[in-house]
């Protein structure tokens, strides 16, 4: 094993307004690199939806340069990783090389940014593909209903739709709709190029220069994100599944990314369920109760949702599972909130960033999403602020989100139960 | 040209007194430390009528040792930003843990409290008894889920390695506490132990640590008797499963393959790269998935133990296309079976050797290849001599490890809303 030392992270500036972010770490001979685009189902309109993500699909399906299977042919005779994800806000394409063909992925990626060629036939088959992804998420119960559940909550913010698409949009979107997507937002001002590994921060800059730099940048992207109004009384969702495994969803609205509020929510989503004697997991796990449970707070770029998912136990109700989680969430706005367990949680969370970033392909996401959210340098200030915050903050913040007069919830009634409630 | 991933630093190999192999490999990049134990055995040693125990035995033991809570237990990991899991798995039993070094030392140390007197306690077993019925339940409506554990029975049967680590539900709901305890003294005996540990620390104190804390473990009376070499499929055999309700019908078909231990190993591996393993580029997916349309995901997998193998493609398809998948995937396969092309074989060798190194990215990651490693009996030199294995394989050899499986995919497994024509 080739060692490396680290060294701090290095932003600059293309004069195309490519942002290229490089950090030298990592145990082995190993590079990654990632371009995220600030384009994601967060920049669709109803009718069209899942549009991002087909058109992520088709970026592996030919280029001017590289026809269908050229770049995965070049990638795996390079002993390389590719792939790519689609979110909310961002779309992050990357691979993984050896350090000494590293620069094969700026090749990859410079010629993807201005050359798409959309083949009318491999827009059916990777429709059909995606199709087949939708029905594979929607045969796991729980999905279905998270699905259901936002949509319900939410009204005008575009985080109502899944990421993935409405069937019927994904059926209806055309060739001429994924070409102004990418011609949109596919643009070196819309991007950020990020390289971590065993690299020589210099030798990054000099190549991206080298394949990006002749890129023009594409007009200024006027973005009119629908403002979310507020939520003014209680939704609930159900949904009547066969199965015995009966699900709890709670969702509460919550805010964007970067404020003190976003990091307070973070920190309360360990208290409830970081480790395995956090509150939640000690009031339903241990108990018997529940059999897994979920918190889910990933802030974003617009408001969007805190949520607690729960998979009751067969025998229990899920009106008692719900009392309970609202219970323990109330409790956190109560207080107590005791040193010891903020000191547990603040512990659990610092170390797992640094067990995590071991890896150069976290620490390049991590990067690469931070800087695609709006500031760089918040993925590594973000566990110092979590550090600064104060019990009463976080019960303030607790007040002001768990509202159970203005949430969501969904219940999944498997058909054991249904059989049950007619008998 | 490849980047050696090995050169340094070295692995030092260590067999303490009683019988269990130490692997240390030291390296000061960051101030982590990654600790992976693992006990020979796994559910293959899960007595009849406790199908399940080797689970239940791992999470009680994650509960601690006799005398602390679970939950001082777990608070002790907690407050150092630690983390601690137990596993059992068809062949192993695992340990896993990482610290950042400053307490690498208190963890290792609760570890062996553990390990020296594990609390197993009744209250405890409940616990996890019930976390694991509804585990397996879980299983049964995820149809991916149902769809290995059928095949897997289905391919080992009668065989210890037909045993699910999860168990099924009369073996979860028989355990007794007393079968926790013969459990544990069967299955984590030091004898059949490996424990690798890679990261930042000084190797002398660690291994005086180990010594005094893990050297004095007990071996009790009867080491279990190896497990038995794995006979190859035989008989097709299709086993089908229909609900209706779902919306993808979820496909198996595999059969047995070669073991961790088998010269061909690597030919395995590189003909199974070409069909189907790969996520970048394979002949099942350029096929199924780009050309037909039928999949979002199609994959095959060779899975090896120490006596034995299996080998499998699975993918998920509407039912409408579920008759025209198997028989592309037999269709593939047979093609396959003939062996690859020159360009194909370049292709795999220039992949498998230039992505070594991106396999070993972090302590974690070289702590379990390690322990693994070690219970595998792989030889020293395996990460220093991997590429050249890799780039010496022919077409004659890819095409005699495919000579070695194809023929024995005789297993069907289906689960999901099948539609009429499955059954003919």
């Amino acid at each position: 094993m080739i060692l490396t030392k680290q060294s701090p992270v290095e932003r600059r500036q293309l004069a195309n307004g490519l942002t290229v972010i490089t950090e030298r770490r990592g145990l082995g001979p190993v590079v990654f690199s990632g371009i995220v685009y600030r384009v994601g189902s967060r920049d669709e309109q109803p009718g069209v939806t899942g549009l991002s993500h087909l058109l992520e699909h088709l970026m592996f399906k030919g280029t001017q340069r590289f026809k269908k299977g050229d770049v995965a042919a070049l990638v795996e005779r390079n002993g390389g990783d590719l792939n790519a994800f689609t979110s909310e806000d961002v779309t992050m394409y990357y691979e993984v090389f050896s350090r000494d063909r590293w620069k094969l992925a700026l090749e990859i990626e410079a010629e993807r940014m201005q050359n798409l060629r959309i083949d009318p036939d491999e827009l059916e088959a990777e429709r059909q593909v995606i199709l087949e992804e939708r029905a594979m998420y929607l045969d796991i119960p729980q999905i279905e209903l998270g699905e259901e559940l936002v949509a319900a909550t939410f009204r005008e913010s575009p985080y109502r739709w899944p990421i993935i698409g409405w069937e019927a949009d994904i059926q209806a979107i055309t060739r001429d709709d994924l070409l102004r997507h990418y011609e949109r937002f596919y643009s070196p001002g819309n991007a950020a190029l990020v390289v971590v590994g065993d690299v020589d921060g210099e030798e990054v800059f000099t190549e991206a220069e080298r394949y990006f730099g002749e890129i023009p940048n594409g007009p200024p992207i006027e973005r009119r994100i629908p403002r979310e109004p507020e939520l003014r009384s209680a939704t609930r969702v159900e949904l009547r599944r066969p199965g015995n495994l009966a699900h709890f969803q709670v969702i509460v609205r919550a805010p964007e990314i970067r404020t003190r509020d976003s990091e307070a929510l973070a920190l309360l989503a360990n208290l409830l369920s970081g480790t395995r004697t956090s509150r939640l997991d000690l009031a339903l796990l241990e108990t018997g109760k529940a059999s897994d449970i979920q918190v889910h707070f990933q802030p974003k770029s617009d408001p969007s949702s805190f949520g607690v998912g729960v998979e009751v136990q067969p025998g229990t109700g899920i009106a008692e599972i719900e009392e309970l989680v609202w219970g323990e969430l109330n409790a956190l706005v109560e207080g107590p909130i005791h040193d010891e367990e903020m000191e547990r949680a603040l512990n659990q969370l610092e170390a797992g960033q640094l067990f995590s970033m071991q890896s150069p392909s976290n620490r390049g996401f991590l990067l690469g999403w931070n800087e695609a959210m709006g500031d760089l340098s918040y993925a590594d200030a973000v566990v110092d602020n979590l550090k600064s915050l104060t019990k009463e903050e976080l019960q303030d913040t607790a007040a002001r989100t768990f509202l159970r007069e203005k949430s969501g919830s969904g219940i999944l009634i498997p058909q054991s139960m249904q059989s049950a409630e007619e008998a | 040209m490849s980047v050696r991933v090995t050169a340094s630093p070295r692995v030092q190999r260590i067999t303490l007194a009683n019988g269990l192999r130490v692997l240390l490999q030291s390296d000061s990049t960051d101030p982590v430390v990654s600790l992976s134990l693992v006990f020979e055995g796994g559910s293959t040693l899960d007595p009849p009528g406790r199908e399940g125990l080797g689970t239940l035995l791992a999470d009680t033991l994650e509960r601690g040792p006799r005398g602390m809570s679970f939950i001082e237990f777990s608070r002790v990991f907690e407050r150092l930003g630690s983390n601690f899991s137990s596993e059992a798995g068809s062949e192993l039993s695992t340990m896993h843990a990482t610290f950042l070094t400053r307490h690498a030392a208190t963890g290792i140390e609760r570890i062996a409290d553990l390990l020296q007197d594990p609390g197993l306690r009744a209250e405890d077993l409940e616990v996890v008894r019930q976390l694991a019925r509804s585990d397996l339940q879980a299983r049964e409506e995820d149809l991916d889920d149902l769809a290995e554990d059928l095949f897997l029975e289905a391919i080992a049967l009668g065989h210890p390695y037909a045993k699910l680590p999860h168990g099924r539900r009369p073996g979860i709901d028989a355990v007794t506490p007393p079968d926790l305890r013969a459990g544990y003294e069967r299955g984590f005996r030091p004898d059949r132990g490996h424990l690798a540990i890679v990261g930042d620390f000084d190797e002398q104190v660690l291994l005086t640590l180990l010594e005094r804390r893990f050297g004095t473990l007990p071996n009790g009376k009867d080491a279990p008797a190896p497990v038995p070499p794995v006979s190859p499929t035989q008989e097709p055999r299709n086993v089908l499963r229909r609900f209706l309700e779902k919306g993808q019908v979820k496909i198996i078909i595999g059969g047995t393959g070669l073991s961790a231990k088998d010269p061909d190993r690597h030919s395995a591996i590189a003909w199974n790269h070409v069909l189907g393993s790969s996520s970048i580029r394979s002949r099942l997916g350029d096929e199924i998935r780009d050309r037909m349309g039928l999949a979002y995901s199609v994959s095959s997998r060779v899975l090896e133990r120490k006596a034995g193998g299996f080998f499998l493609v699975h993918m998920g398809t509407r039912p409408e296309n579920a008759r025209r998948a198997i028989e592309a995937i037999r269709f593939e396969l047979n093609r396959a079976a003939q062996g690859v092309g020159e360009e194909e074989l370049n292709d795999a060798k220039s992949y498998l050797t230039g992505s070594f190194p991106l396999r070993f990215t972090t302590y974690g990651r070289l702590s379990r290849f390690w322990s693994r490693s070690s219970f595998y009996e792989w030889p020293d030199n395996y990460l220093d001599t991997y590429v050249e294995r890799i780039s010496a394989l022919t077409r004659e050899d890819l095409a005699r490890a495919a000579a070695r499986i194809v023929p024995f995919a005789r297993v069907l497994c289906a689960c999901g809303p099948l539609p009429a024509n499955l059954d003919a």
